[in-house]
């Protein structure tokens, strides 16, 4: 009742100021409609088994006047998957609201607010739709700007919980500056500390009592209220140079350690114990050349608002920690993604680019990531090339090498292969995914207006459920029509009867798509049939499982 | 620069107060203890029958978790198989059990934690079972057993993984005994002079995983300590695995005394 009176009161004040100021917002509307299909796997969710249809919409107004900016979502999930995959989650509210003020050198918002510190390893409140990540501190922030580089910020509140809050309380601030030793030279410091505090509610603390009071005495663990986190980073740009490094530190916090086994013989338990990251970030660019290496070492840092699993697990971060691995798009080299290790992870990135010539171009990425003990989880080789003639066509070609680790990042095991077709890769060995990607994509303009996109990739493996192929076409009217046609396929195994029926359930299956997008100035609308194999989506290295997809996927987004 | 000092000290206070009282976590122990009983059986036994219902009624009183059976087929001509078995319950490795435990007089009998019997120095008891059973439910030696199967439905591999969580330390030498049992086999029994063709068979024991006289602890089983032990094995084909469970407990080792300390059981298919 609450939030209506607040809408309906928000609604009436701008329409009497409509007429002086300009609103402003967005919409975005999913809507899906879900058909079983037994063969593929579609089956077995809520919305496959009866509710047929789920949706999912965020209508958003932003309004500035008198120094004020003010802002209000209304957020509304029906039979919607998105929150959890494999669950149907329905609500409708307010879910978001806020209001800013700037007073001379002094800054106040309060409702619910979008922040970080550094690149958020301590603290990052932020909005994920893909994932329907969305942990908003709902609170105060204040902040007061010293002169034109240096400025404080603190905060304080609880981390948003769809339309609740969860019940432990966050405060932080963070110290932030610009140095520039000397104005003509092109040097330059960034600095920042920043301190996060953590208080577990009530109930959290008596759910980690009570949950530790089941252990076995040799699981036992203390555990406290708080939990404090610092952090200190720092940019230099000198030339062509930028260097970005972050150090965070964090006390003891009872954590869910999902690796760690237990008396009772099982896997996972609660642990308390420190933390810290370290993550350094070097770039280059200059001359056709673009170089970037990353580092991370990650020990203990998961920060969460409760220290339970969450449904799915993703949800309740208080914190961010950047993944170190390509961000793939293509659909077969992103079958794979890794998720961020919070427990424990140190992990390398080095990424090229050259330009050869206004024609030619190569790149060269390359991921690397162990746990704490340096057994290998993750590791990525993919050079590409890129050939442009004129405005006329682009070619992509690359080919992704894959090591990935099956039990860390998805929970299951995978047997030691008996005929690897790419041994050499990482010679079959129990528990991992090889894989080997060739891909390529073609861009042709027929004019400027109409053109046409192709891509195909091949995943070949013997790992999971073997090698796939993927093709797309897309064909475009610009500046309204789009549509696109895509199939992919799964390759039988040549010897299937030698292989477990989990291995080859969907040997010689099609999953093709088929959609149609239409643009009208700032609106779009598309729709698409859509067949969708099972597997891991990650945005920003935060990654979980989804099922077979099968249905229309109906799409509207608008801003106005 | 000097406000900006004055700004730190005043945002370090918000977390200076990081001294907190101390979250009180209960006092943790070990699990409860639990009985063993090796019942030496046979299907050509007339009075076992009484004997599975005596256990049944003991373990709806005492209550089934702190009651854990073993139906071991080893009383010779008593447990030959009869006309009408498809199966024979016998193994080598339970006559050698048996044999380990003590002297057995007739069945239907059983030990209970292998309690040694001094009015007859035998382990193995012929009624009075539930007088034993309760004085055994008492004692407390904060021992727990856990036992964890991964069971590979297509290979009908077993990995068994057996932790040992002593609360108060062992200083003697303890003995590891695993074993699989299998609930709800129909099979015939003699029951008086009379032929049961479709009798349920439950707890049969059908393999030791360890040695017979069990497998001795050589780490430290120290106040809090957790010894992990790891066995793997092939179910038999006849095994229907969804009625299979591992048995494992431990026992005193050396001399005569072989008391069993704690005892855990698990299904193979949760």
């Amino acid at each position: 009742m609450k939030q209506r009176f607040l809408l309906f009161s928000f609604l009436l004040t701008l329409g009497g100021l409509q007429a002086q100021n300009r609103i402003t917002g967005n919409l975005q509307s999913n809507g899906n409609f879900f058909i079983a299909d037994e063969k593929i796997g579609a089956t077995g969710t809520p919305q496959y088994d009866y509710q047929k249809f789920g949706a999912e919409s965020w209508v958003n107004l932003n309004y500035s006047n008198w120094g004020f900016d003010l802002g209000l979502r209304f957020d509304m999930f029906n039979n919607s998957n998105l929150l959890n995959p494999q669950g149907s989650f329905s609500g409708e509210g307010i879910g978001r609201w806020f209001i800013k003020k700037k007073i001379d050198k002094f800054e106040a918002s309060a409702g619910y607010l979008y922040d970080q510190i550094g690149a958020g390893i301590i603290f990052r409140a932020y909005e994920e739709r893909a994932l329907l990540i969305d942990n908003a501190l709902v609170g105060l922030k204040v902040g007061y700007n010293f002169n034109e580089n240096w400025r404080i910020k603190a905060f304080t509140g609880h981390t948003k919980r769809q339309f609740k809050t969860y019940d432990s309380t966050v405060r932080g601030a963070v110290l932030e500056g610009f140095i520039k030793p000397d104005s003509t030279k092109a040097f330059t410091l960034a600095p920042g500390i920043g301190v996060v505090a953590r208080t577990f509610g009530d109930e959290t603390v008596n759910d980690i009592v009570n949950t530790i009071a089941t252990y076995a005495p040799q699981d036992s663990t203390g555990a406290q209220y708080n939990t404090y986190a610092a952090t200190f980073f720092n940019t230099m740009t000198a030339g062509n140079v930028t260097w970005y490094l972050e150090t965070a530190f964090k006390s003891k916090d009872v954590i869910n350690d999902i690796f760690a086994s237990n008396a009772r013989g099982g896997v996972g338990k609660l642990v308390n114990r420190p933390g810290y990251t370290v993550y350094t970030s070097v770039s280059y660019a200059a001359h056709g050349l673009g170089i970037t290496v990353e580092m991370k070492r990650t020990k203990d840092f998961a920060f969460r608002t409760v220290p339970f699993p969450q449904t799915p697990p993703i949800q309740g971060p208080l914190n961010f920690l950047p993944p170190m691995a390509k961000q793939n798009t293509y659909r077969l080299t992103a079958r794979f993604a890794p998720q961020t290790q919070e427990l424990g992870e140190q992990a390398i990135q080095i990424d090229l680019k050259y330009k050869i010539n206004k024609k030619i171009a190569v790149g060269l990425n390359i991921s690397d990531i162990q746990d704490l003990n340096g057994k290998e989880l993750y590791r990525e080789i993919t050079p590409e090339v890129t050939i442009k003639q004129s405005k006329k066509w682009q070619l992509i070609g690359g080919v992704q090498l894959l090591h990935y680790n099956m039990p860390v990042y998805q929970g299951k095991p995978d047997p030691k292969d008996e005929s690897d077709p790419i041994e050499f890769l990482g010679g079959g060995r129990a528990d991992y995914v090889d894989g080997l990607t060739p891909y390529g994509e073609f861009l042709y303009k027929f004019s400027p207006r109409k053109s046409m996109r192709l891509e195909a990739q091949y995943l070949l493996t013997d790992d999971e459920f073997g090698s796939w192929v993927n093709v797309v076409a897309e064909f475009g009217w610009a500046p309204h029509w789009l549509c696109y046609v895509s199939d992919m396929y799964k390759i039988p195994h040549h010897n299937a009867a030698e292989y477990p029926a989990s291995k080859t359930k969907y040997d010689g299956l099609h999953y093709p798509s088929v959609g149609l997008v239409y643009t009208q100035k700032a609106n779009r609308f598309s729709i698409a049939y859509v067949k969708q194999v099972e597997g891991i989506n990650c945005a920003g290295g935060i990654c979980r499982f989804e099922p077979t997809f099968h249905g229309v996927r109906l799409n509207i987004s608008s801003s106005f | 620069m000097k406000n900006i000092f004055y700004v730190l000290i005043a945002a370090s206070m918000l977390f200076s107060a990081c001294a907190e009282k101390t979250l009180v976590i209960p006092e943790l122990s070990a699990g409860k203890k639990r009985i063993l009983i090796e019942e030496i059986t046979g299907v050509n036994c007339p009075n076992c029958p009484d004997g599975a219902r005596e256990l049944k009624a003991l373990q709806n009183q005492f209550g089934k978790e702190n009651l854990i059976i073993v139906g071991i087929h080893s009383g010779g001509n008593l447990s030959s198989p009869i006309s009408g078995s498809k199966y024979d319950f016998q193994l080598q490795e339970g006559y050698d059990m048996t044999n380990y435990i003590g002297t057995l007089f007739g069945l239907p009998s059983a030990s209970i934690n292998r309690i040694e019997n001094l009015a007859d120095e035998t382990p193995f008891l012929i009624g009075g079972w539930a007088a034993q059973v309760s004085a055994e439910l008492d004692k407390d030696y904060g021992l727990d057993i856990f036992v964890n199967n991964t069971y590979n439905a297509e290979t009908r591999s077993l990995d068994i993984n057996v932790n040992l969580a002593p609360e108060n330390p062992i200083n003697e030498e303890v003995r590891l005994t695993v074993v699989i049992t299998q609930d709800s086999i129909v099979d015939a029994q003699y029951e008086g002079t009379i032929i049961l063709p479709n009798y349920m068979h439950q707890h049969v024991l059908r393999d030791v995983v360890s040695k017979t006289d069990g497998d001795i602890i050589t780490e430290d089983l120290g106040a809090n300590a957790l010894v992990k032990k790891t066995y793997t094995v092939k179910l038999s084909e006849a095994w229907d695995a969804k009625h299979c469970n591992v048995v494992a407990f431990l026992q005193r080792g050396s001399g005569k005394n072989k008391e069993i300390l704690q005892v855990a059981e698990a299904h193979v298919v949760e």
